[in-house]
This record gives C-alpha cells, structure tokens and sequence, in this order.
C-alpha cells in the first residue's frame, strides 16, 4: 500500500483543522515584552528604586558631615 | 507632515504649559533646608521646567496665553534661584560639581545672567579636573552644551566624546533600552541644543536616527511610554529632516489629561494633581517642549 | 484571516515544531537521513504528523531543495496525504489569500523536485495579489505570515519586495526583536537573508546571532535561522 494510500483516508478532527488554521495565520505576537512593556516597566522601577537609595532621606536621616555630599551625588547620578 | 499633526502638537504643548503654570508653586525649593541639603529631584524639577520655559521662548510660536506663562515660569524660577545668586553659592560651595552650571545655563536661553558665576564657571572649564568629571557619556555632553551657551571654549575632544555615547557608537538597533533610550534623546538634545541647530549633529547620526527612530518611537509607542515616547518626538525635531510621526501625535495628545497633563506611561496617575505632580511632571514638560519644537519646526519648513 | 496570537497549545504545534527540529538537523547537515515518511510511520497517531507538514508548507520540503537530501516518491505522497487531510479554507474565508499564496510556494517547490502537485484536492485556489501596504510595520508583519514563500528556488512579487525594501526589511526585524519576539525576527531575518548576495544587510550576521543565542529553545525560530544562514551560505558559493 503507498504512503498515499495509507494516510489519504485520514480525517482529522475540527479541532485540528482549526489548530493548522490557526498557526498558519499566527502572524506577530500581540504583546510586545520588551523595554517599555510592563515587564520592562517594573526593570525600569527598580532603577529608579536604586536611584531613589542615593537619598537616604526617605527612611533615615541625613549624616552628611560634608554637607552637600547627598546633593552632590545625587545630582551627578541623575540628570 | 499634515496640518492635523501640527495642530495636535500645538495643543499638546498649550495644554502642558498650562498646567506648568497652574502647578508652578510645586517645583518651588522648600525654604527651611540649607543650600546643600537641597535634593536632586527638587533642583532637577526647576532646572527642567526653566528650559521648557526658555524653549517657548527661544522658538516664539506660543500664543499669547502660553507665552505669558512661559514668562511667569521663567521668573518663577529665576526668583527661585534668587537671581542666579543660589546657583552661584552652590558652585562656590562644590566647584567640581557640574549642576549650577548645566541649571544656569538654561536661564542664559532666556537672556538671563549672573557675570560671578561665569568667571567662576570660564575659570574652572580650563582646569584639568573640568575634563574627567566621572559622568555617563551623555551626561558630558549636558556640560559641553552648558559650556556652549555661556560662550566658553569647547574641550579638546568633543568628537571623543560624542564617540562614547551610546548613539555615538551607532550600536545594533535592537539593543536599546530604556536606560540607553535616554542616553540616546539626551545626546541629540545637548548636540543640537535642543533643536536650535539641527545641522550641529553629524550626519552619520542623522543616517543613524533616520533609519531607526520609526522603529524606536513605534515600540515605544505600542507601550505607551509617553515620557520616552515625548523625548523620542522632540530628537526627531531635532534632525535637519524630521519625520513627524503624526501617529504617535495622536496617541500622545489622547494620553493627555483634560488638565494638561501628561503621565509618564508607567505609573497610573492619582487624581489630584499635587499627588500626581512628582511622577508625572517630566513627561508634561517634555511634552511642552516637543509640542513647541515641533510646531516651530513645522513652520520653519512650510515658509 | 489575520491573528494575532500567540502559538496555540496542543499536538499539533508540538508536532510542527518537532518536525522544525528534524529539518534544522537536515539543513545543517548534522543528520544524515532525512525522510518525511519514516518520521511518520513511527507515530502512533498520524494526525498532528500530518497537520505538522501542512502548518511548516513549503519549508518541509527544504531538507531536499537545500541541503541535498533525496526526495523520495514516499514523501511527495505524504505531503499530497497532508494537503487533502487538511484542505485550504474556502475562497471566501479571510485567509484564503494567505493559504493561496503558501500553497503557490508550495506547488512551485514540489515542481522544482519533479513532482507536479497541479489538481491535488486540498490546495488552495489562486488568489489576488495582496496589496503593498506602504508602512513598513505593517508590510513586515505580512512578510511574517508569508515566510514560507522565502525559499530560494522561488520567485514571488514579495520577494521583489523584500529585495527593494532592505530598510523596512531590517527595521522590522529590530522592532521584532525590542518586542521580544524572536519568531517573528527570524521570519523577517530569513527574507533578508534570502538576496543578501544582491543587496547585503551588515546586520543580518549579528541578528541571526543573536537569535540562535536567544531562541534555542524555540524550534520553528530555529528553523527560520538556520534556513537564513544557508540562504547566505548557497549566495556566498553561487
């Protein structure tokens, strides 16, 4: 029996018509994940956060002896 | 480029600018701190709506209600920085450090001068130290310009340094994000001080930026990075042939806030606008500033 | 019919992109035999084997176009089994003109292997041209859904296309690329790599670098990457 003869009687399902349909119209993704897309957005927080640490204000007071080291770093880091 | 698109950049910064206005008392330096103590965010606020101010100005296409605030912005903060007497007294307290210079600059757009601060400024620009301040490479470029605007010599290497920036490397499209983004509008700002000489960018950029900044403003756009996406339309203005993207126009004015302004695109805004003012000021500012640029471009070419 | 969509779960896609993974073997020359066929037979269940040849087109038969591998009566059945078990939509249906046009590449593949596919039940039925759409996002995204028309033997007006618009080509594998989606940056990579002789991109080389880098562990993408890098290879001999 050929190749031709064996597998021509198959009959797949709907579900699997639908399933090559569908992944031969897949085209781009839909959602980009890239910088700028929530996950990058959350990266970008975090810098931020990191950033924000330089001041140590937020939780805890200045002990600056130099006075004007925390203006001065932070200024340096983030114009 | 259409009329449509102009008028949405023009309304754009109308509305930006309005909202500048309204909220200016925000960007004031808190009274009760010594100058030292004076943080980053709250110099960098006021530095930043100082050069929006200066750019609405410097271009002359605002209407009048725009162009009064502008100047009401500009004295606000001219008075802030008590005549540029503040910014002298930081640089006299920390001369290595570059921000009083970069924030005056900005006034000097508008026509406002402190003659101390530029001794002390022209005196320190020709030490060796003014040459390997530890700064990322965009960052040198913010000083080189400040330099430019008070009238002092370049240093040796302004090709070096335009070498080092991430744009000036020219890197693969696909490896920018959002950190280098910056680096990259930031570039092109200090370059062609902000859009004032398109023709100062060299043209191999220019190739560069015009073969990639549709990718660039396309994906930013899709994540409605509107802080990014903002800075991304003003590098375009900033090129000898901009290309407008009057796509992105529509989406930016459809992000707006009835009020003016702007959220950054990451963070969800709170309702009342002084709760909103600390994350979502730069991009109404930037927005203020593409909107203006833009239209002033878009007039420059149709006449 | 234009989905946006991430790959759909289930057998058939692991079929395809199991098969992805045997031709990526048989195109770069790290298997000895490759046989549509014999694949077959060893499954117990021929359905998704045969959706499989039917979601890759005219890519199954690029072991044989490209890399020498002999192309047995056997397979040419098998692939006339996989277009009658699973027929293009009707001429009607909104991906009829993206059916007609794989199943055009198709044809023309199997015509350059000797075997005429003309009035095989199941191919699709000629369809208009579909329009160039002048922005480049949008233009790359069609080039996207229509990679398996990027084979060398065959001719095809979007493969004038891709050899005019090198910088619409590139721009959209870089916006594919910033959106993470390295399936999409492969495709568009391959129609790049497929007249690099005519029209050489200097990032092609790194792109397809950087995919088989961050798409290992996507079949079908590394199937796109390695057809782009024999593509420059047969150019770089020609």
């Amino acid at each position: 029996m050929s190749v031709l003869e064996t597998y021509g009687f198959v009959v797949p399902g709907e579900e699997d018509q639908d399933a090559v349909r569908h992944l031969i119209a897949t085209g781009e993704s839909a959602t980009s994940t890239g910088p700028g897309s929530a996950q990058g957005a959350a990266l970008l927080l975090l810098a931020g956060a990191v950033l924000l640490s330089a001041d140590p204000r937020k939780d805890e007071p200045v002990e600056d002896a130099y006075v004007g080291m925390v203006q001065n770093l932070a200024c340096a880091a983030a114009f | 480029m259409d009329v449509t698109m102009v008028r949405r950049a023009q309304q754009v910064a109308d509305q930006a600018l309005a909202w500048l206005g309204q909220m200016r008392t925000n960007f004031a330096l808190p009274r009760d701190v010594q100058h030292w103590e004076l943080t980053g965010d709250a110099l960098k606020g006021l530095a930043e709506v100082t050069l929006a101010a200066a750019i609405v100005r410097r271009e002359a296409v605002a209407g009048p209600r725009s162009a009064q605030t502008a100047e009401e912005l500009i004295d606000f903060a001219w008075r802030e920085f008590d005549a540029g007497e503040l910014l002298y007294t930081l640089l006299r307290h920390t001369p290595p450090a570059t921000h009083p210079v970069e924030i005056y600059s900005h006034f000097t757009l508008a026509g406002l001068r402190h003659p101390p601060l530029e001794r002390l400024a022209a005196h320190q620009a020709g030490l060796r130290a003014a040459a390997v301040t530890e700064h990322v490479p965009n960052r040198r470029l913010a000083v080189l310009a400040a330099r430019r605007r008070l009238g002092l010599p370049d240093p040796p290497d302004v090709p070096g340094l335009i070498a080092q920036t991430w744009l000036g490397g020219t890197p693969e499209p696909w490896m920018l994000d959002t950190f280098n983004a910056y680096g990259v509008t930031h570039t092109v700002f200090h370059l062609t001080d902000w859009g004032g000489k398109p023709e100062a960018l060299e043209p191999r950029l220019q190739d560069y930026l015009h073969r990639w900044l549709p990718v660039w403003v396309e994906v930013f756009a899709e994540t409605r990075s509107w802080d990014l996406l903002g800075e991304l339309l003003i590098v375009d203005v900033c090129l000898s042939e901009p290309e407008w993207y009057p796509q992105a126009w529509e989406r930016l004015a459809a992000a707006q806030r009835e009020d003016g302004m702007v959220p950054n695109g990451v963070t969800r805004p709170p309702d009342d606008p002084g709760q909103a003012f600390h994350n979502h000021n730069h991009p109404t500012i930037v927005a203020a500033v593409a909107g203006t640029l833009t239209v002033s471009r878009a007039l420059a070419v149709a006449s | 019919m234009s989905i946006n969509h991430e790959t759909v779960s289930g057998a058939v896609d692991s079929a395809a992109q199991a098969l992805a993974d045997e031709l990526v073997a048989a195109i770069s020359g790290t298997a000895r035999s490759f046989s549509l066929h014999r694949k077959v037979a060893q499954q117990d269940e021929p359905v998704p084997a045969l959706a499989a040849i039917r979601v890759l087109g005219a890519d199954v038969l690029s072991a044989y176009l490209l890399a020498g591998h002999a192309f047995p009566t056997a397979d040419a059945e098998l692939v006339h089994a996989a277009v009658g078990a699973f027929p293009a939509p009707p001429g009607t249906a909104p991906d009829a003109a993206l059916w007609a046009l794989r199943d055009q590449a198709l044809t023309a593949a199997l015509a350059e292997l000797g075997v005429v596919a003309a009035g095989w039940p199941g191919l699709a039925g000629t369809a208009a041209e579909p329009t160039e759409a002048p922005h480049w996002a949008a233009w790359s995204a069609e080039l996207v859904r229509c990679s398996s028309l990027a084979l060398p033997p065959l001719a095809s007006p979007l493969r004038e296309q891709a050899r005019r618009r090198r910088l619409d080509l590139m721009r959209g594998v870089s916006r594919a690329l910033l959106r993470r989606d390295y399936p999409s940056a492969a495709k568009l990579a391959r129609w790049l790599a497929l007249d690099e002789r005519q029209a050489c991109e200097p990032l092609l080389a790194p792109v397809l670098e950087h995919l088989e880098f961050l798409a290992a562990d996507q079949p079908r993408t590394k199937l796109d990457v390695a057809l782009a890098r024999r593509f420059v290879l047969a150019g770089a001999e020609s």
